[in-house]
């Protein structure tokens, strides 16, 4: 398979162009900004190229499933009926890729057209992370679509999907810098860090980082540089076999103290905020060192926790083994049967690659503090390479008046899809459920904007609200909550 | 005193009313909306009861199930939030449509732009041309774009007045109808639709169905019957399978009215009915005979499924079942007890008789595969749905709304013209910009300077 090589060289297109924007935006050089576009254009062409390589690729996989399944070879437009059947959207890393194609397509148009030097920074790095996420995944593989996603709806539906969300993202890069220039105490968003990342650091370590200092990881098996998932099969005392891939615990001292501490200050941080704020004061000086100090509590919580996880150590066979039998196994009597070695076995190693989502989470909110620490130091120079405050708020509401309709054509396609694949147009099932607060946060928006004492920094907050909840309901339910979305599974 | 008491009543009655159809009460409404939902998502739904008390013993769960926290999408606090949520809609309406109907109509009818701020401009524009000429002019110009143009001539003056889109101060009410429409397709499908489910052995028929009412399936007889004439499985080479189809027959007062070949995302409609393939189970059909005697009994047996056979004094265990795949013939395993002492053996069944007959030589009975596939039962899925027509024109009315809300908007443009020189004023209901760039781009067309003159601020 030649596009997931293509999907990584395309990483690195984009990492080179960030760096490109970042020199363009220090140096504030035409020559510099206009390679910027032209350097992000050639990554959009590029990963568009990749993007139909992996679709030509999948369509053999679907034409070979279907000859050996019907036992007969396919030619002409029925060949090419099979071959276009199977769009690079049906499961997580291909979903991730589009994406970041879509990420792409919304940022350039949003770049050349709204004219903010800051924003090339911004957009490319949400491109860059979503192409580092899918690089990350281990399940990279295409196999056939399963019934459920044979339905011409589902093309319209990813579609949608694939143009509202990155929108609904240049929409909140927008409400930030409008927030940025509205002379929002640099408190604030040190403490929107702080407990954002505290949340992060509770969601990814749970229970068991928070009261044990412990972080479960994935066991995976190293070949031929690539990671794979390491499966296990064991017997339990009725003799009934069960296949696992369960994670890993290993010591981290002192992190889940941190995030505990960390936790209870941001919120009592929090309740002095929003009291101090409600009683029209403003923000003391004295409190305002108290976010800052959480927000860097926070991210050497995080720094600490990807550290470990990094570094864990290359594990022999029978460690492994013994590791299984001791954290999963002894309790239950059940006994280790077999390791599936899938690509021939050792070295194993404990790596946070096994865990996507949780890396993602951790460096989202490593550039969150990053964001914080820029703002501290350079919050002058920053708010001046920004436009009007009054042309922000109509930039961001014209990107959300732009997506609100997809976001309701994207609801509406879903509707009809799973009405004709399941005889329901809406099941409660928490994906759909998740689109409807996605739909309700926007319309709140809308609401809110044209609301007499309640425009200006609570629609642009909205606006940043409201993209945290589109990626929940793109991922985080998926992961958190399962549902029926084919792409839950890793 | 009379009157006072009269005026007091009133006076609440008003803050009440402007409580209610105020845009903030939407918000509030929204909000609670959300909140709603996100509960549904993080508490389990209509789980098992175990499962719930594991998570948060029994007391709690007493409190939660009182209050609707396990069926949330279902609770009367999630319905009430909905219907005020209606009712806020049509109070907004009735309060906003005085205001609109005045912004549409009776404003446009003065034929005079007046006001400031972002959405008014105004340009002063020197003409070296007779007024009757730069008449003409602006009429050719403006003619393409706004095809309602009003001209009145007094002596030595013009005045033109254009104004288009004026429809677009109400489509906002049809977002806010096609939220009602969706809303009460939704309540229509929750009280009247149909849901439930029907499993039919291939070849064989079925006039009743396994109705879902709460959680529970209790069986519901249908007004036809429906028979599964052929079901067919395609599987990929790891197993799974790649595609399934039923092909359906309904049947009403025994005649046949429709026939179709379905599978997942291409349902069966009859009527208000429609089936949708959801689901398909494999089971052995097994040929059990005496040897040495002619007749034979056939059984179908799922897995671990077991079943008397009197005729021939056994019975049957389906201890394990392979369908089999392209190079594996069908395989199973089947427990035969038999006689009145109850010896039991395991009988491996293959596909090949001949093998059968050399494994189970020293057998009481003999066990082969009735035929060469195994024997299908399809799963179906019966719904009824009478609010899915509400649905389906509220999406439609939706997204039409939405886009005639966000992308027409209500442009009002005048022009006094004097001897020397013509006062253009434009006024718009959104996007100032848009309209500006439009009215600069006709007046660079007819070569006329754009610089902002001094009045604009005014």
């Amino acid at each position: 398979m030649i596009n997931t090589t293509l999907f990584e060289v395309n990483f690195y297109i984009y990492a080179l162009t960030l760096g490109v924007a970042i020199y363009a935006l220090v140096t504030r050089r035409p020559r510099a900004e206009q390679a910027t576009f032209w350097l992000f254009l050639l990554a959009f062409v590029f990963h568009t190229l990749a993007l139909l390589v992996r679709w030509g690729e999948a369509g053999n996989v679907e034409v070979s499933a279907f000859e050996e399944a019907e036992s007969r070879v396919l030619a002409g437009w029925e060949w090419f009926h099979v071959w276009i059947s199977h769009p690079p959207w049906s499961n997580l890393y291909e979903s991730l890729v589009c994406f970041g194609w879509g990420v792409s397509l919304v940022s350039l148009v949003g770049i050349r057209k709204f004219k903010i030097p800051v924003l090339p920074v911004f957009a490319i790095s949400l491109s860059l992370i979503t192409m580092g996420a899918a690089s990350l995944l281990i399940n990279q593989d295409i196999s056939p679509l399963v019934p459920a996603l044979q339905s011409k709806w589902i093309h319209l539906h990813v579609t949608m999907a694939t143009i509202c969300y990155p929108a609904f993202g240049l929409a909140a890069i927008l409400g930030l810098f409008y927030l940025l220039k509205e002379n929002v105490p640099n408190a604030a968003f040190g403490l929107f860090v702080a407990v954002s990342n505290f949340l992060i650091l509770l969601a990814v370590g749970g229970k068991t980082l928070l009261f044990e200092g412990q972080y479960g990881l994935h066991l995976l098996a190293r070949h031929a540089g690539k990671l794979y998932a390491l499966t296990y099969a064991a017997q339990d005392a009725q003799g009934a076999e069960l296949v696992k891939s369960a994670p890993v615990f290993f010591p981290v001292s002192g992190a889940g103290a941190l995030v505990f501490a960390g936790l209870v200050l941001s919120a009592l941080a929090s309740v002095a905020y929003t009291v101090s704020l409600v009683r029209g004061g403003r923000f003391p000086r004295v409190l305002s060192l108290v976010p800052m100090g959480l927000a860097v509590a926070s991210i050497v919580g995080v720094v600490a926790l990807l550290l470990g996880a990094t570094h864990g150590p290359a594990l022999t066979d029978e460690a492994i083994r013994t590791l299984i039998q001791n954290a999963h196994l002894s309790a239950t009597g059940s006994t280790l049967v077999s390791i599936y070695q899938l690509h021939g076995g050792a070295p194993y190693v404990i790596s946070i690659s096994g865990n996507p989502f949780e890396f993602l989470l951790l460096v989202t909110s490593l550039l969150g503090g990053a964001l914080y620490f820029a703002i501290e130091w350079k919050r002058d120079w920053l708010v001046a390479q920004l436009p009007e405050a009054d042309r922000l708020d109509e930039m961001s509401y014209k990107t959300i008046m732009f997506a609100f309709p997809f976001l309701t054509m994207l609801i509406v396609t879903g509707a009809i899809w799973a009405y004709y694949a399941w005889g329901r147009y809406w099941g409660w099932d928490p994906k759909e459920t998740w689109s409807l607060i996605t739909w309700i946060v926007y319309s709140i928006y809308l609401h809110v904007r044209i609301t007499h004492g309640w425009e200006g920094r609570l629609p642009a907050l909205l606006a940043v609200v409201g993209f945290v909840v589109v990626i929940f309901t793109y991922l985080g339910v998926n992961i958190l909550i399962s549902g029926l979305h084919s792409y839950a599974t890793m | 005193m009379e009157t006072n008491r009269m005026s007091r009543s009133s006076r609440v009655a008003d803050e009440l009313w402007n409580l209610f159809s105020g845009v903030k009460t939407s918000v509030v409404l929204l909000l609670l909306w959300l909140v709603g939902s996100v509960f549904g998502t993080l508490i389990p739904q209509n789980g098992p009861a175990a499962q719930v008390v594991a998570l948060y013993g029994p007391r709690w769960c007493d409190w939660m199930f009182a209050a609707g926290l396990f069926d949330v999408y279902h609770s009367t606090w999630y319905s009430v939030i909905l219907l005020l949520l209606m009712f806020n809609l049509v109070a907004c309406t009735v309060d906003m449509l005085p205001r609109k109907f005045t912004l549409a109509v009776e404003q446009p009818k003065t034929r005079r732009v007046t006001g400031g701020g972002k959405r008014f401009f105004s340009y002063r524009l020197l003409l070296n041309e007779t007024l009757e000429e730069a008449t003409e002019r602006f009429r050719h110009l403006l003619a393409r774009r706004f095809p309602k143009l009003h001209v009145s001539k007094q002596e030595g003056t013009c005045h033109i007045y254009a104004q288009k889109q004026a429809f677009s101060h109400f489509m906002i009410f049809l977002v806010h109808l096609s939220v009602l429409l969706i809303i009460l397709g939704g309540f229509i499908s929750a009280q009247w639709g149909f849901e439930g489910i029907m499993e039919i052995p291939e070849g064989e028929d079925r006039d009743f169905v396994f109705r879902k009412i709460g959680n529970d399936y209790r069986p519901a007889s249908l007004p036809f019957s429906v028979r599964c004439d052929d079901f067919r499985l395609e599987r990929f080479s790891n197993g799974g399978p790649k595609d399934y189809y039923s092909t359906l027959t309904v049947s009403e007062d025994g005649k046949e009215v429709v026939s179709k070949r379905i599978e997942v995302n291409e349902p069966l409609s009859f009527g208000e009915f429609n089936f949708y393939q959801s689901s398909f189970h494999e089971k052995a059909a097994l040929k059990v005979s005496v040897p040495g005697q002619e007749t034979s009994q056939t059984v179908q047996l799922g897995e671990g499924e077991m079943r008397f056979v009197p005729e021939t004094g056994t019975a049957l265990r389906l201890s394990s079942f392979s369908p089999g795949s392209k190079t594996f013939g069908m395989m199973a395993q089947v427990l035969v007890i038999h006689g009145e002492k109850g010896d039991t053996f395991q009988v491996p069944v293959t596909s090949d008789a001949e093998q059968n007959a050399r494994m189970q030589e020293k057998l009481p009975v003999r066990i082969d595969f009735a035929s060469n596939e195994p024997a299908y039962t399809t799963g179906l899925m019966v719904v009824a749905d009478p609010g899915v027509g509400w649905i389906w024109a509220g999406s439609f009315l939706m997204v039409l709304g939405l886009y005639l809300t966000f992308y027409t908007s209500h442009r009002r443009l005048s022009i006094d013209l004097d001897g020397q020189s013509a006062q253009l004023k434009g006024v718009t209901q959104r996007n100032p910009t848009a309209f500006r760039r439009e009215i600069e781009a006709i007046l660079h067309d007819a070569g006329f300077d754009t610089t902002p003159s001094k009045d604009e601020t005014a």
